[in-house]
């Protein structure tokens, strides 16, 4: 299966990239979420507001995970 | 994509019969998944419009059903571009899992989606360059048209933009000019900023939903079955370029650490943004409004939104026509690798790797190729929707090649267990063969029944794909017979390989050196107990998880 980067060695602008993507990305998930409730509630928008919600915390979840890796490195 | 690295411009393919190419690994994390998005990302600003157009109110269903498949082909490309690290891609996959005949075919239906990727993507280009028409001339210069004989409605103007696209990409890949990675990496992450922009900021300040649940439930009442089959088989054209990840994995130091990673990053950005496109496009426009800009889809849905919509619109358009020309651009360049690793395994002539004496650039291929793009343009403009039929086209190619890549990834799993592999596709069944248990893809044959199914919809409901994509796979059947017959080359056999030393050679290239070890270790442990020498009943275990009946 797949092989484990090595910890990074800088927190990069595509780290920073990644991680506010994330944040954006699950934001949306519930605004998508939350309108369709209030208005109309239609598949392909359930569908949608869960699927940003499922890929941004993963987003979220991978950046904040190499950061904590990078500040580990850091300070050990 | 194309990066500096690429085959095409002044890399050493100059004397192909002597020399191989060896392309130079430097792209790193970010290059490689931008790089695969600045490419398959692009395929969205053609397909929108076209799936909206064909699926109404249900294309969101129609980019799932055709997303849910594509991510399986992505896994599986993922899996087989880490373990062979190689620029052929679909083809050089299917030759070592099914041979050389069925590994041409693979690779003839991926050099009609190269020339379609020229065609198509120059005509989507042309089609955003004319968003800014009304303001320039007064008038959508893309609409004027002309009648010759029984041809009634030919866009003159944007064929004319198309052909001189068409020209310039050739002079460009003639001449070996190209476009730097760094070039490649800026507009993948321009692309990814506007697409987040749109997608965000449409949701969060014009999204209507109830005019998205309106046009869904109209188009369950309405929409018959076979329309919504023909919009879910062109959905899958929003996610071609998957190739770009084996290419990425030639030119990737370390490949099997970084491709996986990356290849799944992707595949799930591209997918998410699909669905999101037409789910927001759905929810701020009627479906009709698609259908009538085909051409400029991204931009009229950017254009659409408040407060933004008069920047975004035209960001929209310049860069849909620079990032759909890069893409065009792709076809180019894919052209010539693929028919470079198809001569070298015996399936073309090498008459196709002769490279200009001036510009050291394989003119040949370059020339054949793109004007084989141009000639489909053109005839698709006689057709009433130049971007309709070439997506028909598209949609054969890909299916056919993914499907035959499906097929070959379960065969592979039990030709070659030893091949290290980083990356295996999710949920196997452990199956005992000639006393060794292997991984059996579940997933594999999920996907592979699922783009036979497109496959079948394409040909079922694809009027010119159908006719066309069948006789140009044939028409390539009776050059391979032809050409191997007269170079005394077997015609249902296989030119022998040494696939092992090759792949020593590709790992070593690669620096995958852990990975080279785990490899030779495997073919120890193979060639002792075939030898018999290996009588103290241990298990010998493979690298990718295959192991011997104890």
């Amino acid at each position: 299966m797949g092989r484990r980067l090595p910890p990074p060695t800088a927190f990069t602008l595509a780290d920073k990239y990644r991680l506010i993507l994330g944040a954006l990305a699950l934001a949306l998930g519930v605004v998508i979420l939350w309108r369709t409730m209030q208005i109309a509630i239609s598949p392909p928008a359930v569908l949608t507001g869960l699927a940003f919600i499922g890929w941004g915390g993963y987003r979220l979840w991978l950046g904040v995970t190499r950061l904590k890796q990078w500040m580990g490195r850091k300070q050990g | 994509m194309d990066d500096a690295t690429a085959l095409s411009p002044r890399t050493p393919v100059t004397t192909a019969e002597t020399k191989n190419v060896e392309l130079r690994r430097d792209v790193s994390v970010w290059g490689s998944y931008t790089w695969g998005y600045a490419d398959v990302g692009a395929d969205i600003y053609a397909a929108l419009g076209l799936v909206i157009a064909a699926a109404q109110g249900l294309a969101p269903a129609a980019f799932v059903f055709a997303g849910l498949v594509y991510i399986m082909i992505g896994l599986a490309y993922t899996e087989l571009a880490s373990t062979y690290p190689v620029a052929g891609g679909g083809q050089y996959f299917t030759l070592r899992g099914l041979g050389d005949f069925w590994g041409f075919v693979a690779g003839s239906a991926l050099l009609l989606d190269y020339t379609i990727d020229i065609a198509l993507f120059a005509v989507a280009s042309a089609g955003y360059m004319n968003f800014f028409s009304p303001w320039l001339f007064g008038t959508d210069i893309g609409k004027i048209s002309i009648a010759v004989g029984p041809f009634a409605d030919i866009k003159i103007v944007w064929l004319a933009e198309t052909m001189l696209l068409i020209a310039f990409l050739i002079w460009i890949n003639i001449r070996g000019v190209r476009e730097s990675s760094l070039l490649n990496e800026t507009l993948g992450a321009v692309d990814l900023i506007l697409e987040s922009s749109v997608v965000f900021f449409g949701f969060v300040l014009a999204w209507n939903p109830q005019l998205l649940l309106s046009q869904w439930t109209d188009a369950l009442q309405t929409l018959p079955v076979d329309r919504f089959m023909y919009g879910s088989s062109l959905a899958i054209i929003s996610f071609v370029g998957l190739e770009s990840i084996s290419q990425a994995a030639q030119e990737t130091r370390r490949p099997a650490t970084i491709i996986p990673r990356t290849s799944i990053a992707l595949i799930f950005t591209v997918f998410i943004f699909a669905v999101g496109f037409s789910t927001v496009g759905l929810g701020i426009l009627p479906w009709q409004r698609f259908a009538e800009n085909l051409g400029d889809p991204v931009a009229e849905l950017a254009r659409a939104i408040p407060f933004l919509g008069i920047i975004a619109g035209p960001f929209a358009a310049v860069l849909g026509a620079t990032i759909l020309l890069i893409s065009a651009n792709t076809g180019v360049m894919g052209a010539s690798r693929l028919t470079y690793s198809m001569s070298q395994l015996h399936l073309v002539t090498r008459w196709l790797d002769k490279v200009h004496p001036r510009f050291h650039t394989p003119i040949r291929t370059i020339m054949v190729f793109s004007l084989m793009g141009a000639l489909e343009a053109f005839l698709s403009f006689l057709t009433p929707s130049a971007l309709d039929t070439l997506g028909n086209m598209y949609a054969f190619g890909a299916t056919l090649g993914y499907t035959l890549v499906f097929i070959s990834l379960i065969v592979l799993r039990f030709k070659d267990p030893y091949s290290p592999r980083p990356y295996i596709m999710p949920v196997n069944l452990k199956i005992k063969r000639n006393g060794r248990a292997v991984d059996f893809p579940v997933f594999g044959v999920l996907g592979m029944l699922g783009v036979s199914f497109i496959l079948f919809e394409v040909i079922l409901t694809h009027e010119i794909g159908r006719i066309a994509g069948p006789a140009w796979v044939l028409l390539c059947i009776v050059y391979y017979v032809i050409w191997r017959h007269r170079n005394r080359l077997p015609l249902r056999g296989n030119v022998p390989h040494d696939w092992e030393q090759e792949q020593i050679a590709v790992l070593t290239s690669a620096e995958e050196f852990e990975l080279l070890e785990d490899y030779r270790e495997a073919l120890r442990r193979r060639d002792k107990k075939i030898n018999g020498s290996n009588h103290n009943g241990s298990s010998v275990a493979a690298p990718n998880g295959v192991h011997p009946r104890r």
